[in-house]
């Protein structure tokens, strides 16, 4: 009975943490920070984003909570962060689709609601085949597409229209074939994506190398090159796909903190500077590490001209699979 | 509320016949042969069909009344309660984000308890403390934002 | 093997501190799931910040005793409310509540749990001795496979009612129908949304299975009050469990065959947990000996439905420690966990960090064993809740379905997908048609289509691929037989029967 008692005191006392903790006196932080994520919890995303809001409270000494504001492919999330108030209490972490959002016809919101604070982690998408496949290199893989009939090849890895998809369109694009030359089959995100390539359903997938690590660790699958300018620290001995086949083209999903637009200049100073110490947290970069996350920090100015051009880029490639509105 | 067979059927058709029009009306998905109205219009069929034989069922069995109300319908007070507990709930839901949980989830407890008798100050404590109370658990120890209306600032 | 890691995952396990972690969330997790209208899933999500700061074992233990703990007690509320808390207990809510009329709350929610225990402790084994090699297994499903044993879940859900087929049918269409509002997956196209921003994400899952279930009872509550029959009263809560040993003595059969259909079912991704206890109710009343009291208060029909619901969430957790593949929401958030705590899922974990992962297991064994003392004496108390007349509880059984569907998301729109949703399950049972068939459409509406959608852009317009794989076909046939089988029998019938008249005008 007194154990009971003694549990449930210490299973409050854990839950009223995450809710109270002292305000300190000063313009900014005035309060609690929210950090609104527009994916849903135990993802990629929200791990990031809880790792990053749990060191930002050591970093600004007020409690930091992390919302998930999921739903609607991130338009809900995304429009939320731009709603907020803009007095540095409440930022969120935007992701690569508020590129390819306003271009599918989704919402009206582009990356100009945000005022950018930065950018920390970006991931290539990746080339993947079946291990027992007859492919040894993204070049043999190529030369088959070439000879091949339009949608004889099948390939998935996300949504039609998601970072994948255009990811393979790119690459089709990028190699002188139509994007129709490999059918592209809907999946809902990379996990069931890269299970239907492992199960035999579909010959080729594309995703991330952090996505597809289990599957390359069980000899399942194996990845042909990396759709980035330089190797993966974290994988030296796949190829980029320039490198494998001479053709340039690159693509991959990024996340960075936004606060909304119109928030004081001297908050989204203290802002960048608080955000980037934390990236710089050996805490921090362990985890990602771990994780198989790459890591970066692109801050302010230079993280809003990534965003244009990142824009740029999806609505090139969404047009090129027509999907563009 | 019972509804004759028939009458089911021929909304069903109604039904399907309105989801196929739609269906048929998505965009296709480019470069791909089947598209985001393939599936509902297969249900849209299926609702046709399952109509079309929920009529023929309905008429064997007879043509008695359209629909049968139960006597209950006709007592005002169950018929306003359980207006309440649908439509009144609908109305709460739409202002939700304004009036917040606590005052209208009072008043729509209060009002559903004095319907079906058992009025007094009593019941209207009992609703009071339910009402608060879950809104104590579900903000504080849930950490799930129920809106508390005029009342934000006073809890 | 893991055998070899027991000694030093037991020192991992067996401590104070772990003691104090699993204790605390069992009983966050009954609370919790015995709380009208709030999931499991709410409360394993809610638990995520907490585990940042835990270390790798306890963390993993909390959420696993929490969603354990949650999903049985969510039977609590089923039984005594009618309102359930996961997809998979729609599939025998109404045995639950038939059950609790008659006055037999104690032994129906007895036998709930310690047939959730029996078959979660069934599938940890499982999972602890065979899960690399079982993960393997469930790869070999594409969308071929998965389309098919949808389709084979989804008729169980038609056959396992007591109503007519078409109408049970119909009641499943419009559940399917119901998944497929909101933006299209695969296409991003917005679909039956009416133009409601809110509606773009589909219709809540939650709110629909409160809305569906529990306010058909209160509407007829607070009308038809006087053609319900009384519920019968509850006994001294220190005899409400007698005869519970009896029952699962006799039914040792039952809960072996269904805890390895759970299991079985549970191991694929996506699928599993779901539907393996609506197949497993449908086999277990093919082979009872009183199929006709099934759904209408049947203790086999729970005890055999329970078994397999809590195995086959223990088979979930196979693809996901194996190669990362989230099977519902739960594991997709264990997975998110794993991550953090740097036991990344894959075959290698479990060779890198094999007494960690053996000590999960344990933790998996002793969650479910827990549930039992805790879960009798939270029924013991709850079920006092009947001492006090229906027409009372009434209203505040709405307050809780107003904050539970508003919680799941944050959004008051939940509450109105409940409140439509309710008074069309209303309409739907008045008139014989069954909503446990919708509520299954709802849940597995987007997995057929998705499936269906990806087999036909493989297949480019021909049907062969549906069937050239052999698990695909063996489903597939298994789906014919399904189908056939009653039909066959209830023209055979018909034609006897037509003869047995004839005979008889013809001796007249």
């Amino acid at each position: 009975m007194e154990l009971t008692k003694r549990t449930l005191l210490a299973a409050t006392a854990a839950f009223a943490m995450a809710g109270a903790g002292p305000a300190v006196a000063q313009d900014w932080p005035s309060g609690p920070v929210t950090i609104i994520v527009p994916w849903s919890s135990g993802g990629g995303t929200d791990a990031t984003a809880r790792m990053i809001g749990t060191l930002l409270e050591d970093e600004i000494g007020v409690p930091v909570a992390v919302v998930n504001r999921t739903g609607g492919s991130g338009v809900i999330g995304h429009t939320a962060i731009a709603d907020a108030e803009p007095d540095g209490q409440t930022i969120g972490v935007a992701t690569l689709e508020i590129g390819s959002m306003h271009t599918l016809g989704l919402t009206d919101l582009t990356h100009e609601a945000y005022a950018p604070i930065g950018l920390y982690n970006s991931d290539p998408a990746a080339l993947f085949v079946r291990t027992d496949s007859d492919y040894d290199d993204a070049n043999a893989l190529l030369a088959a597409l070439e000879d091949a009939e339009d949608r004889a090849f099948k390939a998935s890895g996300s949504a039609q229209g998601g970072v994948n998809h255009l990811a393979m369109a790119g690459m089709l694009l990028a190699a002188g074939m139509p994007p129709d030359r490999v059918a592209w089959v809907p999946s809902e995100g990379a996990a069931p994506g890269l299970q239907d390539l492992a199960a035999g359903g579909v010959e080729i997938a594309t995703a991330s190398l952090p996505e597809a690590a289990a599957l390359i660790d069980a000899g399942l699958i194996r990845p042909l090159a990396v759709f980035a300018s330089e190797r993966l620290d974290s994988a030296p001995d796949v190829p980029t796909f320039v490198e494998a086949t001479g053709h340039d083209f690159a693509l991959g999903s990024w996340r960075g903190i936004v606060a909304p637009a119109g928030i004081p200049e001297d908050v989204q100073a203290q802002l960048i500077e608080a955000v980037g110490a934390v990236v710089q947290k050996p805490e921090y970069l362990s985890f990602m590490n771990d994780r198989g996350y790459a890591t970066q920090w692109t801050p302010g100015d230079a993280f809003e001209s990534f965003m244009e051009k990142s824009d740029a880029a999806l609505a090139e490639s969404l047009a090129a699979v027509g999907l563009a509105k | 509320m019972r509804i004759h067979d028939s009458l089911i059927g021929a909304l069903l058709v109604l039904f399907g016949g309105w989801v196929l029009f739609v269906a048929l009306g998505f965009p296709d998905m480019p470069g791909q042969s089947i598209g985001p109205g393939t599936f509902p219009s297969v249900l849209g069929v299926a609702f046709l069909l399952g109509g079309l034989c929920l009529i023929v069922a309905g008429r064997s069995r007879g043509t008695r009344r359209l629909a049968d109300l139960n006597p209950g319908w006709r007592r005002a007070p169950r018929l306003l309660a359980a207006g309440l507990a649908t439509i009144g709930v609908l109305v709460l839901a739409l202002s939700f984000e304004t009036v917040g949980f606590p005052l209208s989830a009072t008043v729509l407890l209060y009002a559903l308890f004095f319907l079906e008798g058992y009025r007094g100050p009593q019941w209207l404590a009992l609703c009071i403390a339910f009402v608060f109370g879950m809104h104590l658990l579900m903000t504080r120890f849930l950490l799930v934002p129920l809106p508390a209306g005029p009342l934000e600032s006073f809890l | 093997m893991i055998i070899d890691h027991l000694g030093n995952a037991l020192e991992l396990v067996l401590t104070w501190k772990m003691a104090l972690v699993m204790l605390s969330c069992a009983l966050f997790g009954l609370f919790v799931g015995a709380v009208p209208g709030l999931s499991a899933t709410m409360a394993t999500a809610m638990l995520v910040p907490l585990t940042f700061f835990m270390d790798p074992v306890p963390a993993i233990s909390a959420i696993v005793t929490t969603a354990a703990m949650a999903i049985f007690a969510s039977d609590i509320p089923a039984a005594l409310v009618r309102i359930p808390g996961t997809a998979a207990s729609a599939a025998y809510v109404g045995d639950l509540t038939a059950l609790t009329a008659k006055g037999r709350v104690g032994r129906a929610l007895g036998i709930s749990v310690t047939a959730s225990a029996i078959g979660g402790v069934f599938g940890s084994l499982v999972l602890m001795f065979a899960a690399p090699q079982l993960a393997l297994v469930s790869l070999n499903f594409t969308s071929f496979e998965y389309f098919w044993l949808a389709l084979l879940g989804l008729s169980a859900a038609v056959m396992l009612g007591n109503a007519s087929v078409l109408k049970s049918l119909m009641a499943l269409a419009i559940g399917l129908m119901i998944a497929s509002v909101g933006m299209d997956t695969t296409s991003g196209t917005p679909r039956f949304t009416f133009g409601s921003a809110s509606l773009l994400d589909g219709v809540a899952f939650v709110p629909a299975l409160i809305g569906m279930f529990a306010v058909p009872e209160l509407i007829r509550t607070f009308v038809h009050r006087d053609e319900t029959p009384p519920v019968a009263p509850i006994g001294n809560p220190f005899r409400m469990f007698e005869g519970l040993g009896r029952v699962l003595m006799t039914s040792k059969l039952n809960l072996l065959r269904s805890s390895t259909i759970g299991t079985a079912i549970g191991i694929l991704p996506g699928a599993g947990s779901d539907i393996g206890s609506w197949i497993s109710y449908a086999v277990s009343k093919r082979f009872s000996r009183k199929p006709e009291t099934y759904g209408k208060g049947s203790e086999e029909a729970v005890l055999g439905a329970c078994a397999a619901n809590n195995s086959a969430l223990s088979g979930a957790y196979v693809p996901a420690m194996v190669f990362g593949i989230p099977g519902d929401s739960i594991t997709a958030i264990v997975i998110g966990v794993l991550y953090v705590k740097g036991l990344n899922p894959g075959p290698m974990v479990f060779l890198t960090n094999a007494d960690t992962v053996a000590a999960i297991f344990l933790v998996f064994l002793l969650a479910n064993l827990l549930i039992v003392p805790l879960g009798l004496l939270a029924i013991a108390l709850a079920s006092q809740v009947l001492r006090v007349p229906k027409i009372a509880l009434a209203p505040l059984i709405l307050g809780f379905c107003i904050v539970g569907s508003y919680s799941i998301d944050a959004a008051a729109s939940g509450i109105v997908i409940m409140i439509v949703l309710g008074v069309l399950a209303y309409l739907m049972e008045e008139n014989g048609f069954p909503v446990a068939p919708t509520i299954l459409g709802i849940v597995m509406g987007l997995l057929v289509e998705r499936n269906l959608v990806s087999n036909m852009i493989k297949a480019d317009g021909t049907f062969m691929p549906f069937v050239e794989r052999p698990i695909a076909a063996g489903l597939a046939l298994t789906c014919l037989v399904v189908w056939t089988v009653p039909a066959v029998g209830w023209l055979l019938q018909r034609r006897r029967r037509a003869a047995a008249r004839t005979a008889a005008k013809q001796e007249s």
